[in-house]
């Protein structure tokens, strides 16, 4: 009997969630090949009620504001001979697709507008600010996608490279991305 | 069965009984209903503040995790330093405000190719010349996600914090420079116009 008391707890003990899963982060110098053309700043409002904790009496809420920036272009690394076609002063160049390059929100972009905390609950920490900023730059990051920011990127990809182009002495420029054309300059 | 036994058996099916119904959600655990529920933002708009059209070929980061601290001192923290010097040893803690940070982010550098002219491309027969802007380091980008409040004593307000994580994101960038991130950079940056002149079928390809 005891023998199965220990079973059934060892069974228990050994089904528990291991927490300390987090993976090394590797600290170096990374080599990189992006051209980035475009860079949002946008801007939110944190807000936040702490009251749903049913121990604490009183609650405390804070509202605080933060500018983001976000960049966007392509991957240069992807570019080869297959991406070019040229005839004479013609020239036909397939892009890669654009990505988000980096989100960045600044410290000087996080300001506390405004905080309200009753008599029996402590202030809010570094630490509490922190995770409502980290929170809505995961919220920022979702969003990202209906920011237009990677057709925007398009845009003043093919617009940059272009001129660029141009100053090669090409006439006829047209820009493509996976294949589908995406810009045309005639001159 | 004895009637011990049949104890034994009833306290370990209702023990397992438990467990169960907790796994599968159907209880609160035990151990959660005197934890604090953690404080999650409203959703709000973002807005678009500005659109901004760059050419930064971001060609090197340099991913680094630095420890900043600070000290400030108060009225109340004054009146026991001074008292600790004049006691034969400290008899009172230190009542500074003090805080430790660890921030965990990346310096991104490259070549700003807006700065390009018409006169940085030069072609003469099958030779092309360009010349590109120094190297720079565009940012230093350290996320609220990347910060973790290692100590914090007294109340700091979020201005107090903001100098302290500017001081992590200026040690990070010094780092960085150390690394010779900028002369990586820009050798990089030569190689990666080199790649895409070539591909263009310039046979030769002078990148200063």
């Amino acid at each position: 009997m005891r023998q199965s008391i220990y079973i059934i707890v060892l069974f228990l003990l050994a089904c528990g969630k291991n927490k300390d899963g987090q993976e090394p982060t590797i600290l170096s110098l990374k080599e990189m090949s992006d051209l980035a053309t475009v860079e949002y700043t946008v801007t939110k409002i944190i807000k936040a009620s702490d009251n749903k904790t049913w121990f604490k009496i009183g609650d405390r809420k804070i509202l605080m504001s933060c500018e983001a920036h976000i960049k966007a272009g392509i991957d240069m690394s992807g570019i080869n001979k297959n991406n070019f076609k040229i005839r004479d002063k013609t020239i036909e160049v397939t892009l890669p697709s654009p990505k988000i390059i980096s989100l960045s929100i600044p410290p000087e972009g996080v300001k506390t507008e405004y905080e309200e905390v009753s008599v029996f609950r402590d202030k809010f920490t570094t630490r509490d600010r922190d995770a409502l900023a980290a929170q809505a730059e995961t919220q920022i990051r979702n969003s990202v996608d209906s920011l237009g920011i990677l057709l925007q990127a398009k845009v003043n990809t093919s617009f940059f490279v272009t001129n660029f182009l141009k100053k090669l002495g090409y006439e006829n420029i047209s820009i493509n991305y996976n294949g589908n054309s995406f810009f045309n300059q005639m001159q | 069965m004895s009637k011990r036994r049949r104890i034994v058996v009833a306290v370990i099916f209702i023990i397992a009984g438990y467990w169960l119904l907790q796994k599968l959600d159907f209880l609160p655990s035990l151990k959660n209903i005197f934890k604090a529920k953690p404080v999650v933002i409203d959703e709000t708009p973002i807005l678009i503040k500005e659109i901004k059209s760059i050419g930064q070929l971001i060609t090197f980061s340099s991913f680094d995790e630095v420890v900043v601290d600070s000290n400030i001192v108060t009225r109340g923290s004054r009146f026991v330093n001074s008292f600790n010097t004049l006691a034969p040893i400290p008899v009172l803690p230190s009542a500074d405000k003090q805080i430790v940070l660890i921030g965990r982010g990346k310096v991104l550098a490259g070549t700003d190719l807006s700065l390009l002219t018409d006169s940085s491309l030069s072609i003469r027969n099958d030779t092309l010349s360009l010349f590109l802007p120094k190297p720079q380091i565009f940012e230093a980008i350290l996320n609220p996600s990347d910060f973790e409040t290692f100590v914090e004593k007294g109340e700091w307000s979020n201005e107090e914090v903001t100098l302290v994580k500017i001081k992590a994101r200026r040690k990070m960038t010094d780092r960085a420079l150390q690394q010779n991130i900028l002369g990586k950079a820009g050798q990089k940056s030569k190689a990666i116009m080199e790649d895409f002149l070539g591909n263009m079928g310039y046979k030769k390809v002078l990148i200063y």
